[in-house]
C-alpha cells in the first residue's frame, strides 16, 4: 500500500513542479524583457 | 508580468487556479478508489488529461502551421511554436507519469508496446521541431521549415490515439468510447471530466502567456533596431 502512495505522490509532485517551473520560467523571461524594453524606451526618449 | 488594469490578466489565472483546485478535490475526495489497482489509479485523472492537452496542442500546431503557410503572417508562427512548446511539456508529463503508474500495476517501468512507442515518437518529433527552431537563424526559413514539420508530425497523433484500438497492447483498452465493455463509474467520470476541463483552461492560460512572451520579444527587437538607427555605434 505504501508503495502505491509513493508512486501517486511522485506522479502528482512531478506534474505540479513541471507546470510551476514552466510558468515561472515564462514569467521571469517576461519580466527581463519588459525591463529591457523600459530601458530602451528611456534611451530613445532621452 | 501582465499589464495592470486589464481584467483578463487576472480572470484567466484565477479561473485556472480555481479549476485546478476543484479538480484536485474531485480526484482525492470525490472520486472513489479503484478496486483492483487501488489508490495509484488516481494518476489516471492527470495522466489522461495531460495526453489530451498534448494532442490538443499538437493539433493547434498543425492548424496554425497550415494558416501560416497560407498567409505568411508571423502571429500564426508564434501561435504554432508556443503551442508546440506547451505540447512537449504535457507529452513529457505523459511519458513520466505513465511509467510511474505502470511500475506497480504492470511490474515494469516501460515496455515497447505500440502506444508507448508511438507516444515516445510523438515527443521526439516535437522536440525535433523545437530544435529546428532553435538552430535555424533566418526567421522566415525557420517559420516555414517548422510549419512543415508541425504539419507532418501531427500524423502521429491519430496513430497514438488509435493504437490501442488497432493492436492488442500492454496499455489498457480505451475506457471512453471503447465499445460495450468499456466505461467509467459515474463518480469517476465526473472527476475525470472536471480534470479534463481544468487542464483545457490551463492550456489556454499557458498558451496565452507564451504568445505574450513572443510579442514582447518582437517589441524588444523592434526597439533595438530603432535604438541602433538613432544611436549608431
Amino acid at each position: 500500500m505504501g508503495v502505491l502512495y509513493k508512486h501517486l505522490f511522485w506522479a502528482y509532485a512531478i506534474i505540479w513542479t513541471a507546470i510551476f517551473l514552466y510558468l515561472l520560467n515564462i514569467d521571469l523571461k517576461q519580466r527581463a524583457i519588459m525591463k529591457e524594453i523600459a530601458a530602451l524606451k528611456k534611451k530613445l526618449l532621452g | 508580468m501582465e499589464r495592470k488594469g486589464n481584467p483578463a490578466s487576472f480572470i484567466l489565472p484565477a479561473l485556472t487556479f480555481l479549476s485546478m483546485l476543484f479538480a484536485v478535490y474531485m480526484v482525492f475526495v470525490y472520486a472513489p478508489v479503484e478496486r483492483t489497482m487501488g489508490i495509484v489509479q488516481k494518476i489516471f485523472y492527470f495522466h489522461v488529461p495531460s495526453a489530451w492537452i498534448a494532442f490538443l496542442a499538437f493539433f493547434c500546431v498543425f492548424l496554425f502551421s497550415i494558416v501560416y503557410l497560407m498567409r505568411r503572417e508571423k502571429k500564426w508562427d508564434d501561435l504554432a511554436s508556443s503551442s508546440a512548446e506547451v505540447g512537449v511539456l504535457f507529452c513529457s508529463l505523459v511519458l513520466i507519469t505513465g511509467p510511474i503508474w505502470a511500475k506497480p500495476v504492470w511490474g515494469v517501468w516501460w515496455t515497447w508496446d505500440s502506444r508507448l512507442t508511438l507516444t515516445l515518437v510523438l515527443w521526439l518529433l516535437y522536440v525535433g521541431y523545437m530544435m529546428l527552431r532553435y538552430y535555424v537563424a533566418d526567421p522566415e526559413k525557420k517559420a516555414t521549415l517548422s510549419a512543415v514539420v508541425g504539419i507532418i508530425g501531427f500524423i502521429d497523433v491519430p496513430l497514438v490515439y488509435l493504437s490501442i484500438r488497432w493492436w492488442r497492447t500492454q496499455h489498457p483498452s480505451p475506457v471512453m468510447a471503447g465499445g460495450s465493455d468499456s466505461g467509467l463509474d459515474p463518480d469517476m467520470a465526473r472527476a475525470f471530466f472536471t480534470c479534463l476541463a481544468a487542464f483545457t483552461i490551463l492550456f489556454v492560460y499557458l498558451l496565452m502567456k507564451r504568445v505574450k512572451l513572443e510579442k514582447l520579444r518582437e517589441e524588444l527587437d523592434g526597439l533595438q533596431e530603432r535604438v541602433e538607427e538613432t544611436h549608431p555605434k
